[in-house]
This record gives structure tokens, sequence and C-alpha cells, in this order.
């Protein structure tokens, strides 16, 4: 069966949309219409296409809506000079392949530092991942219509404020770079396992790993991004053990190893050596570190706690965190007995953790047997209640 | 109307949301269903704690299920009653929760936290303002 003009459309999105969007923003500086333009562009596909399918159709969507922009500058009055006729026609012919690859300068955009951290993140999946507004909004737990205002909001500061579509200098990269680092972790513990649209993939953690790859790809001599790409890679390849077959969360350490996936570990572990090599500074050094030592039971070793409870330490010490604090406390526990663990919890200021779900979970394990009955009831209580997580909820309530 | 509720809606100021939370009909008879019950009630236990302490609860309730629905509408000028919920749909009403908080990001977080949602689903609704 041949596909149909609507299956190589969608599919022509699916494998070139970020890169054919991040060439045309970082010519005209303009994301809101490059988008505009890349999506008419699609329109125009459909109609087009079922005439002919053009030899190379992400070259010609990119004409197209190249073409558009110039359009579209030429009858804005107030930015004539806002867009510049290059070579259209000689674009029609080459592959897209062969145009320098834009979508780094599209990272930075996306993490600009004048831009509310939170969007970043969610520029990030819609302009880099050409993911939907709806989707978007479902991963960030925001609802469509205030997400697609925020979006519209964004994109035209990006346009007006004059943020800057080239590669941060070097001695501003580190620094800069951490922003798109940070944003990229948030896809991936965004904890929502959404329906991407209709692409093949299940969650979002997929897509943050498609993202993280791609760093490593334009800049595979940055430590960090190899740390980070080193992190989520542990996570993700230890996820077939974290959930039981009857849908209950399984905890780190008493996971059946030999479900982790094996090529995805063994992945992590060559990150995390170019991390070392390349001279890794950021926490999620040190967090891909930590996960790392999680992962070396599958090649027989004890958990090693105390080297764990050692990492946390300067974690804490570099980049302090509840999170980090709360899972000091349980390594503690784990190494030095409960009692310590329980002690080292309770010394966290109240008030960060009231509605934290991690210290309600870490107090409950670490304090059954040493609270009382309704202390630890208590705990269980609001693990339960502020999970999102129907696995960890299930969880709680077999314990 | 616009002018007198937009005010209200701007960020930073306490709402009030309603969760209404739907469950399919298996969900309902979870309730008495002596093995998978406890759950049931456990985890909306632990979910309205957590409300609780939160310091935003402001009222709630739960409700029986619908086939205990008597519902009356008006026919020729007559009350006509019907045994039943107003309309058969996948989804009843199963409860609700009235919470104040800063941003409807807030709220759409503790729907997150919804047991109906195993199945089900939430909707999240602002609350008028009083009238004045």
């Amino acid at each position: 069966m041949t596909p149909s003009v609507n299956d190589i459309v969608n599919e022509t999105i699916r494998t070139s949309y970020g890169r054919l969007l991040a060439i045309l923003a970082s010519e005209s500086h303009d994301v809101m219409s490059a988008e505009d333009a890349l999506s008419e562009a699609v329109e125009q596909a459909l109609i087009s296409w079922h005439s002919t399918i053009p030899s190379n159709p992400p070259a010609w969507l990119l004409t197209v809506a190249r073409r558009r922009m110039v359009d579209v500058s030429r009858r804005a009055v107030r930015r004539p000079d806002r867009y510049e006729l290059h070579d259209v026609h000689a674009l029609s012919e080459t592959d897209v392949s062969d145009i320098p690859d834009e979508r780094l300068r599209l990272l930075f955009v996306c993490a600009h530092p004048s831009i509310a951290a939170p969007m970043r993140t969610a520029l990030m999946l819609q302009c880099v991942l050409g993911l939907s507004a709806e989707t978007t909004a479902s991963a960030m737990l925001v609802s469509p219509a205030t997400m697609s205002q925020r979006l519209v909001r964004v994109k035209a500061k990006i346009r007006d404020a004059g943020i800057s579509f080239d590669v941060p200098p070097k001695e501003l990269l580190s620094e800069r770079l951490q922003y798109v680092l940070d944003a990229i972790y948030a896809v991936f513990t965004s904890g929502m396992d959404v329906v991407v649209d209709d692409r093949v993939t299940d969650d979002l953690a997929t897509e943050a790993l498609y993202l993280s790859r791609l760093l490593t790809e334009f800049l595979p001599m940055d430590g960090d991004v190899w740390a980070l790409h080193s992190l989520m890679l542990s996570s993700h390849g230890r996820k077939p053990a974290r959930v039981s077959v009857d849908g209950t969360y399984v905890p780190l350490h008493q996971q059946d190893f030999r479900l982790w996936n094996a090529d995805v570990l063994d992945e992590a572990e060559h990150a995390l050596r170019q991390a070392t090599l390349y001279g890794a500074r950021s926490r999620y050094m040190i967090e891909a570190m930590i996960s790392s030592a999680h992962s070396s039971r599958r090649i027989g070793h004890q958990t090693p706690w105390p080297l764990i409870v050692e990492m946390y330490h300067q974690l804490i010490h570099l980049y302090p965190s509840v999170g980090a604090q709360i899972a000091r406390a349980v390594a503690i526990g784990e190494c030095r007995g409960y009692e310590e663990g329980l002690t080292e919890l309770l010394s966290i200021p109240q008030d960060l953790v009231r509605q934290h779900q991690p210290y309600w979970a870490a107090l409950y394990i670490l304090g059954k047997g040493i609270l009382t009955d309704e202390e630890t009831e208590h705990a269980k209580s609001l693990a339960i209640g502020l999970s999102s997580n129907p696995a960890i909820r299930a969880f709680f309530q077999s314990v | 109307m616009v002018t007198t509720i937009l005010p209200f809606l701007d960020e930073g100021h306490i709402m009030t949301f309603a969760l209404l939370f739907h469950e399919r009909n298996e969900d309902f008879d979870l309730r008495d269903d002596e093995s998978r019950a406890p759950a049931y009630w456990g985890a909306w236990a632990a979910y309205m704690t957590s409300i609780q302490e939160a310091g935003i609860f402001k009222a709630g309730a739960g409700l029986l299920p619908p086939t205990t629905a008597t519902t009356m509408r008006m026919n020729n000028g007559k009350a006509v009653l019907h045994d039943g919920p107003f309309a058969e749909t996948k989804e009843m009403l199963g409860g609700f929760v009235l919470i104040n908080v800063d941003t409807i990001d807030e709220a759409l977080t503790w729907a997150s936290r919804a047991p109906s949602l195993d199945g089900g689903s939430v909707e999240v609704r602002p609350v008028l303002p009083p009238m004045s």
C-alpha cells in the first residue's frame, strides 16, 4: 500500500519539524511567524501533494514557508527589514540536511534567562519537539487555554525583546547551558505520562532523552551535557522494574535488576565516562554518579549506601535542595539504621515539606516502628494523598 | 458581568475552585466490593486529609451512587419526576470539593492527585465570586 498524502505530511512533520522551525526562526528571529509560516506550508502541502509528492518533502516545506515569511514581512509596515530573502529558488533543490542544523540556537533561545523557567520547558516541547499546545499543557499540568496564552506572550517577547539567536559566547556558555539542561531535565521529571500526540513514544522521558542526545551531538566536548544525559539514561534504563505486574510501585533498592534495560544502562555508564573526561561540574554530575551507584547491583555489588550518603553530602553542600536532603536521610537510614535516618529527616524545616510527597513517603518508611502508629498512619495518608501517580498510591496502600 | 469577574480572576488573589469528581459505574461498584473497598476508601481518605492539611479546604461532599438519584423536570408546567440521574453517561458525578488556592495551576495540581483519575476524570471549575 502506498502511504497517503496525510501520512507523508505527518511523517515529514514528525522527523523534520524542529529542524525546519529552527532554520526559519533563526533567520527571522521570530518564533511565532516561523511557526505560522510552517503551519501554512503544511496546509499547502496537504492540498498540493495530492497531485505530485515532492522528491524532498522537508525542503519543499521549507521553501514554501520561507516564501510565506517573505510575503508577510513585506506586508508588515512596522518591521520591513525583519526578514531578508536569501535564496529561495536555489533551496527547493537542496537537501535540508545540507543546511546547518539550527536546533542548538533554538534550544538556547527557548531556555533564555529572560523567559520564566516553566515556560522554557514548554517552549522546548513545542518548538524543538513540535508537540501541540494541548500536549504541552498536559505535560506541564496547566490548562490548555492558559498554556496557549502564555506561549503566545512568550513568543512575542522573543520577537520584541531582541533575544539573541546566536549560540552564547564562550564566557556565557556554561551559565546559559545550565538553563537548557534544567529545562530538559524538567521535561524528563514532569512525571505525568502523557500520550504525545500520535507519536510512537510512550512518554515525555523519551522526548527528554531525544533532546539530551541532540545536545551531546552539538556539544560533544561538554561534560555537563554528558552528565545530564547519563543521569536520565540510568533512570530510564531502570524503568521496566519500577512498577510491578499488578501496577504497584517498586522502590529502587527492591527492584529486580534483571528487569533493568542493560543496553540503556551501559549507555549511561559510557555517558558518565564522557562527563568525567570532559570535566562536568554541574549538580547533574553528582546526581549521575549517585544514579550509577544504584545501578551497580546489576554487576553483583551491594548498593554502596555509605558512598551514596557521601555524594549526597556533596550535592547538598554545592546545590542545596529539599529533595536531596530527603534522599540523603533515606540513604543514611539504609546504612546507619532508620533511627539515624529519621533524625536527619526531621531536621528539615517543616514549612518546606508540608505539601511535599517524597517527605511523607520517607517519613513513613523510616518512621515505621519508631514513631507512634498515629504518626506513621498520618505520614502514609499524605504520601498517598499528595501523589499523582497511581502506582505510588497503590504501593503505600499495600504496605 | 465581565468587569465584576475579571479582577477576581487575577493571578495572586485567592480563588475558589470546585473539583468535580466523575467516576465510572464500575468505580461506584468498588465502594461495596469487599476486597477492593478498603483501597478505594483509603485513597479518598488520604486525598481529603491532604487537602485539609494544606489548609485549602472550603467545603465538599461525596455522593451516593447515581442509582439513588431522582431527577425533577418541568413538563407543560408540571413537575415530572424521573428515577435516576439527569443523564446516563459513562462517567457520573461521585463527589466534589471546593478549595481555596491562588491559581488554576494549583487547582490542577490538586486535581491530578484525585483518586477518580484512575479511570474517571476531574472537572475543575472556578466558583462565582460572592454576589454583592
